[in-house]
């Protein structure tokens, strides 16, 4: 019990540690992807693992050697000081702790003040899912079942009078093997998509790519943790867009134009497609450094008003300065929406310190 | 005579002038250079946009403008910053030029912009963008000789 209750002390402090650095963690996103999809490895300089401590072992003992009648013992600290040589001991590691998405999800959540979002329309879209609940007398090897399959060789055995007590051995034939089979059952799931969209133009640098990249985990992780199945999907576009895998869209640099238009024509019809507004709970976040060619300015703003905001919980966009500053497509959108009476939220994203703010006003909706 | 003689002939003769703005067009066969001069002094002068059309751009497909670029990119190395292609326009033709990396104060950046378009143009342009502001264009200063460099390399390129 002691050392349960130790365990969750410690868990608490590694916590309170995270809350602390919080903001450090979203804005330097080197600790992402380091432990796989549930699960991040956090470094945390200034924690004292828990260790056991020795105390003196006190002024007894028992002395040994040559030595007279009441000679004292000695004591520990008895020797003579002096100049040491160098240790060769490591210095002091950095202490990394694994922290589930989950938790993290919950500590954003809690130190950005984030409401909980509540799930619009059809919240209990019936999805399949397969079970393995039954048997079968056909199917894959890796399948079988085996004590199925041995009590059904012992069943046969017994009834042919095969079996001698004596000597039990079972051998199964090949009628007695026994797979395992699934049926598919209806599970009820409140469903969100996620729509990311990307400009990849040749103005956009690597670095405003790593702010896209940081932001888009911790928008993932928020919210994965409010909805039970997130589908996400990615688009990428200079003059003309496309969606991608997920590696594609972190890694991918073209020298093309920047046309915003063509990533939402895509988008538009992703979910008309794929993600009807009536069932899904759909987020669009776009990123872009906003240097969009002139004349597409209207054509998208078109597109945005016409097709997507209507179906859509939330239009996040995210403006990532440029070595210019030249974007100007921010001015446009918050020229042509109120975001009060819109969904549309717009954030300009100077540096990696803008990540923590921008997190804040996309995701302190609550929609 | 080339357009670069022309412009040192046409900057000989002009007066100096510090406001206003005087337009200088010249031609040499298919190739025509518009210079929008904002000052001009006895070293150095003012320009707020200086451009250069040529019939032959105007055949090229957007590799061919890719090349007119890199041969730009190339020969444009006395400018304030070195000019390269950063964004190619397929849909429009338009290859966008500029300072590369530009010029950043405290709370300023500037740089040349310089599009290689279908339509047949070639245009320099100077851009400031203070913190927080949309950028605008500034007059960009050079000597008499850069300009006339300057003209003489675009011809070049687009001949």
């Amino acid at each position: 019990m002691r050392i349960e209750h130790d365990l969750s002390r410690f868990k608490q402090i590694v916590r309170g540690k995270i809350r602390q650095n919080l903001r450090k963690y979203v804005t330097h996103g080197e600790m992402i992807g380091r432990k796989g999809r549930d699960l991040v490895s956090i470094p945390i300089p200034q924690l004292d693992i828990p260790h056991f401590r020795y105390g003196k072992n006190g002024s007894g003992g028992v002395g040994q050697g040559d030595g007279e009648v009441g000679t004292p013992v000695g004591s520990p600290g008895d020797d003579e000081g002096g100049a040491g040589a160098a240790g060769s001991d490591p210095g002091r590691h950095i202490l990394e702790v694994e922290v589930s998405l989950e938790e993290l999800a919950v500590i954003l959540g809690e130190e950005l003040e984030l409401p909980r979002i509540e799930p619009k329309g059809n919240d209990t879209i019936e999805r399949e899912k397969a079970r393995y609940t039954s048997i079968r007398k056909s199917g894959p090897e890796s399948l079988r079942h085996f004590k199925r399959t041995y009590m059904e060789a012992l069943r046969r055995q017994i009834s042919s009078n095969t079996y001698v007590p004596e000597r039990p051995r079972v051998v199964p034939i090949r009628e007695d093997k026994r797979y395992r089979a699934w049926t598919e059952v209806s599970l009820p799931q409140a469903n969100a998509a996620i729509i990311y969209m990307m400009d990849v133009s040749g103005s956009m640098t690597d670095d405003q790519k790593e702010i896209v990249r940081t932001a888009a985990f911790w928008l993932d992780a928020w919210l994965k943790s409010q909805y039970k199945g997130v589908e996400r999907r990615y688009i990428i576009h200079d003059a003309a867009a496309k969606e991608v895998d997920e590696h594609t869209f972190y890694h991918t640099r073209e020298s093309g134009g920047t046309r915003i238009s063509s990533a939402y024509r895509v988008a538009a019809d992703m979910i008309e497609r794929v993600f009807p507004p009536t069932d899904w709970n759909i987020y669009v976040f776009q990123f872009s450094d906003g240097d969009n060619w002139g004349e597409d300015n209207e054509k998208s703003l078109d597109l945005l008003r016409g097709d997507i905001l209507p179906h859509v919980n939330l239009f996040c966009y995210g403006q990532v300065e440029s070595p210019y500053g030249s974007g100007e497509y921010i001015r446009s959108l918050e020229h042509s929406f109120d975001e009060a009476e819109s969904k549309m939220i717009a954030v300009e994203i100077e540096n990696k310190d803008g990540i923590y703010a921008c997190l804040k006003k996309f995701l302190g909706t609550g929609v | 005579m080339t357009l670069k003689a022309q412009l040192e002939q046409t900057l000989a003769g002009m007066a100096p002038f510090s406001t206003g703005e005087q337009s200088v067009s010249l031609s040499d066969g298919d190739l025509h250079l518009t210079c929008q001069l904002v000052a001009l002094e006895s070293l150095g002068c003012a320009f707020s946009r200086l451009a250069l059309s040529s019939d032959r751009l105007a055949g090229l497909d957007t590799d061919g403008l890719k090349r007119v670029a890199e041969d730009l990119s190339a020969k444009l190395t006395y400018l304030l910053e070195p000019i390269s292609p950063i964004e190619t326009d397929a849909e429009g033709c338009v290859v966008q030029m500029r300072s590369n990396p530009p010029h950043k104060d405290a709370d300023r950046t500037s740089y040349y912009e310089l599009l290689v378009a279908r339509t047949g143009e070639l245009s320099l342009t100077r851009y400031t963008r203070a913190a927080g502001q949309p950028r605008e264009s500034v007059p960009a200063h050079v000597t008499r000789e850069v300009l006339c460099r300057l003209a003489g390399d675009l011809a070049e390129a687009a001949a």
